[in-house]
């Protein structure tokens, strides 16, 4: 009998070990999403890239300072790229508060969003984010970047502490609030999320290409 | 007691895999960076999550550790091979959130102790045997 003793217990452990992993699933899987989401409007005018009038919407709620945030910002390019006016990406502010510098960050991307160049800065921040993230200070970094981009840095400097800009990045902060957002990034493709395990390229072409009635790019 | 070290582990990788599977992530208690560890390219292997890989791991290690305890010497040296591949896989889980990605997770660190000190105790156990055997 002893001879059989270890065997037993490791098929016990396996049973206990499957089980537990099945009862966490079913307590831990999430409900599934809504067919649309609407919520609160978010900071008007949207910052928006791309077609208006495109057949797909892609919002994403993003942190500056979020490794994955950066990491989806070139995928979200190439997509940009590759679908041409049938996708409009908008992009909605969502600094989390466990991140050091991602409010000034989306400070500086809404100061600048001022001066016409938003969207010049998102893709500045999230091209540097391993040397401002790291910073001792920040604020110079930001004003470099603005120095670079060709805008009034005093105008730059005034509006990153201006009630326009703190308006605007509470308005998407409310919005994501209303979607019951505690993450970054959240992606919503025509109003539905987007597990956050289907960020890569391909997952995201399927689900487009399905709003777009199957169509290849 | 490896046995019951390896099952500290396996509890931990099926949390893990859970909270991936669920597209969660899993908040960190002492650290900030479990979002940025485990929503990175690194967290998954394609499809599958790198915690379940982990969770085998474990559950492999326990098996082995628990045939040594009764005597196993097969089941000794295999348990020797597979935490040498788990301790090696964790220095470079530990290089990549240092250097890379720049951010830890409390359940990652965890599971590189568990590991670290499986290894101890297979080392240890190993020199014991050495200690014992009749030499020629």
């Amino acid at each position: 009998m002893r001879r059989y003793l270890p065997f037993f217990l490791i098929a016990a452990v396996f049973v206990l070990a499957v089980g537990l992993g099945l009862v966490l699933f079913h307590y831990r899987a999430q409900p599934p999403p809504k067919a649309v989401v609407y919520g609160r409007p978010g900071a008007e005018p949207a910052h928006v890239r791309g077609n208006l009038q495109a057949p797909v919407q892609l919002e994403e709620f993003g942190d500056f300072e979020c490794l994955p945030c950066s990491q989806t910002w070139p995928v979200l390019e190439k997509l940009e790229h590759d679908y041409g006016n049938r996708l409009v990406v908008l992009f909605r502010q969502h600094p989390l508060k466990k991140h050091r510098y991602a409010l000034e960050a989306a400070r500086a991307a809404e100061a600048a969003g001022l001066q016409g160049k938003f969207w010049e800065m998102h893709d500045t921040l999230y091209r540097n984010r391993d040397t401002w993230v790291s910073a001792d200070y920040v604020r110079p970094y930001l004003n470099g970047y603005a120095t670079d981009l060709g805008l009034d840095v005093d105008r730059f400097k005034a509006d990153m502490d201006g009630a326009e800009v703190t308006r605007r990045i509470a308005a998407d902060q409310e919005r994501g609030e209303s979607l019951s957002i505690d993450r970054t990034p959240v992606l919503f493709i025509n109003g539905k999320l987007i597990a956050s395990t289907a960020r890569d390229e391909k997952s995201l072409r399927a689900v487009i290409d399905k709003a777009l009635g199957s169509r290849r790019p | 007691m490896a046995a019951f070290v390896a099952l500290l582990g396996l509890a931990d990788g099926i949390y893990l895999t859970v909270e991936h599977l669920t597209g969660r992530t899993a908040e960190c208690i002492a650290s900030s960076g479990c979002q940025d560890v485990l929503s990175s390219k690194y967290a998954a292997m394609g499809p599958v999550p790198l915690a379940a890989l982990g969770a085998v791991a474990y559950f492999t290690a326990f098996s082995a550790a628990l045939l040594a305890a009764f005597g196993s010497t097969k089941a000794e040296n295999f348990l020797i091979l597979v935490v040498s591949v788990m301790f090696v896989t964790t220095l470079w889980l530990l290089y990549l959130q240092a250097y890379v990605l720049h951010a830890f997770c409390d359940y990652c660190l965890f599971s590189a102790g568990v590991t670290t000190a499986l290894a101890a105790l297979v080392i240890t156990n190993a020199l014991l045997r050495e200690r014992r055997a009749p030499s020629n």
